[in-house]
């Protein structure tokens, strides 16, 4: 296998111009000042940034677009933004203040909005999110608006047909996981990245470093994403925004890729 | 005045470009009428998704003379990703013929094992020509952001600015005389994108 440095990228959520950081998918919890903590990131030199509008969908109201435009203003490095996307035209606006890829989910399963945007826009703005849900028995099934309506479909089947669609990259998040830091859905992300010839970004259970080393030597993820380790620290969930040193990252290359170039 | 202006032939995330070149003080517009252009002191040529798309969407603006005409008065012209592309002689791509203002070829990426298309994250580059002016406080082991599916060979080793290993060799960085172009985002590649576009505003 040959590819390039596993890219580690920060999640943030935010709505109303305010920074939160959600557990399962719920409990919202205020961090501050959004746009603040793009600029931290942006000054601690981070691969990649994934910013997600977490009631956009919810309530029924596109992208917050000036929110998005101080966010590209900030950040001189790729930027993901996620939330409410439902059309061609916002993904094409959203692209056009510099934002390199858009994030689709409740809107991605008839595959007709990802087949015409990664046809005009093309397949590398386009990823899908991909939110899964573990069922009893270890089943999984993937959901959509926020986790609050289950497709009832297996998550490996979901992304081969997104794939197929159009999608330039799967956005795989954990509900279940997500604030655990307990670790990756290991199972499920060598799953998925093992049937898909596109990009995986692994997202939800994220502690700490060895947590993202773990889930990058074990599976075929291109990314590990992570919210709650990078803006949140200790016990008491203190607001505190943080990112691997380049050393930290650097170390994070996989043995055979090194050996491929 | 702006001292950098970026063509907007409805390609490219300009805007990316445009908010890099602020934080750098550096005035700057997008242009996309014939006046502005040939007013222009120094010129980006931007350009994302299929190479043939990108052609057709400058031969459509009425602005490729122009281009060509820019780059024949000797004042720097940087393209970047496609837009570098489109310097060069034509891509294994599409059908449609470059720009030809670089001696070189935009081809695919030999399959191997395993080599995932497109080349997408942060990657070192080797600079070639160290002393050239686009080369200024940058080192090799700078990262820089690519996003591509086909990749630049130069005819002439010596247009070869800087160089990257994906498989193969292929040229990252591209430069003859007063015209340039880089196969990477330097407006989405931190500090060492900001030096680059720096360095070619002041060039």
């Amino acid at each position: 296998m040959s590819s390039l440095r596993p890219r580690v990228i920060p999640c943030l959520q935010f709505a109303g111009g305010e920074l939160f950081k959600t557990r399962r998918f719920k409990d919202p919890l205020y961090l501050g000042d959004p746009i603040n903590a793009v600029k931290l990131f942006n000054d601690l030199d981070c691969d990649e940034l994934i910013m997600v509008d977490i009631r956009a969908t919810i309530e029924g109201r596109g992208p917050d677009y000036a929110m998005i435009e101080e966010f590209a203003t900030e950040a001189f490095m790729p930027l993901t933004y996620g939330g409410g996307i439902q059309s061609g035209e916002q993904i094409g606006r959203i692209l056009s203040i510099g934002i390199e890829k858009v994030v689709v989910g409740t809107a991605a399963p008839d595959g007709r909005l990802i087949a015409e945007a990664a046809a005009v826009f093309g397949s590398q703005s386009i990823v899908v999110s991909v939110d899964v849900r573990r069922k009893l028995f270890g089943q999984r099934e993937v959901c959509v608006r926020s986790g609050t309506r289950n497709l009832g479909v297996e998550p490996r089947a979901y992304c081969l047909q997104m794939q197929q669609f159009g999608a330039g990259e799967l956005f795989v998040q954990s509900i279940d996981l997500e604030g655990a830091r307990s670790g990756y859905d290991i199972a499920l992300l060598k799953d998925i990245s093992a049937a898909v010839q596109i990009p995986v970004v692994a997202c939800g259970g994220a502690g700490t470093l060895q947590d993202i080393r773990q889930v990058l030597d074990s599976t075929s993820v291109a990314a590990a994403a992570a919210g709650t380790m990078f803006v949140l620290h200790g016990r008491h969930n203190a607001p505190l925004i943080s990112y691997p040193r380049p050393e930290e990252i650097a170390g994070l290359s996989r043995p055979s890729e090194e050996s491929a170039q | 005045m702006a001292e950098v202006s970026i063509l907007d032939y409805g390609i490219g995330n300009i805007g990316s470009i445009l908010n890099m070149l602020r934080k750098l003080r550096v005035p700057a517009e997008a242009v996309s009428v014939r006046d502005s252009l040939r007013a222009a002191t120094r010129l980006i040529l931007p350009g994302i998704g299929a190479f043939d798309a990108c052609v057709t969407a400058l031969e459509a603006s009425g602005l490729r003379e122009d281009v060509l005409e820019f780059a024949a008065s000797g004042r720097p012209l940087l393209g970047i990703c496609v837009g570098m592309q489109m310097l060069t002689l034509g891509s294994e791509e599409g059908n449609r013929p470059g720009l030809g203002l670089i001696r070189a070829q935009t081809r695919r990426f030999k399959p191997g094992a395993g080599l995932r298309i497109p080349h997408m994250g942060w990657d070192q580059v080797r600079w070639m020509l160290p002393e050239h002016p686009l080369a200024r406080n940058l080192l090799d082991e700078n990262r820089f952001y690519f996003v591509h599916s086909f990749r630049v060979t130069c005819e002439s080793p010596a247009d070869s600015l800087a160089v990257c290993t994906y498989g193969e060799e292929f040229s990252a960085a591209i430069a003859n005389r007063n015209v340039a172009g880089v196969q990477f985002h330097p407006e989405k590649s931190h500090r060492f994108g900001l030096q680059l576009l720096g360095n070619f505003a002041s060039a």
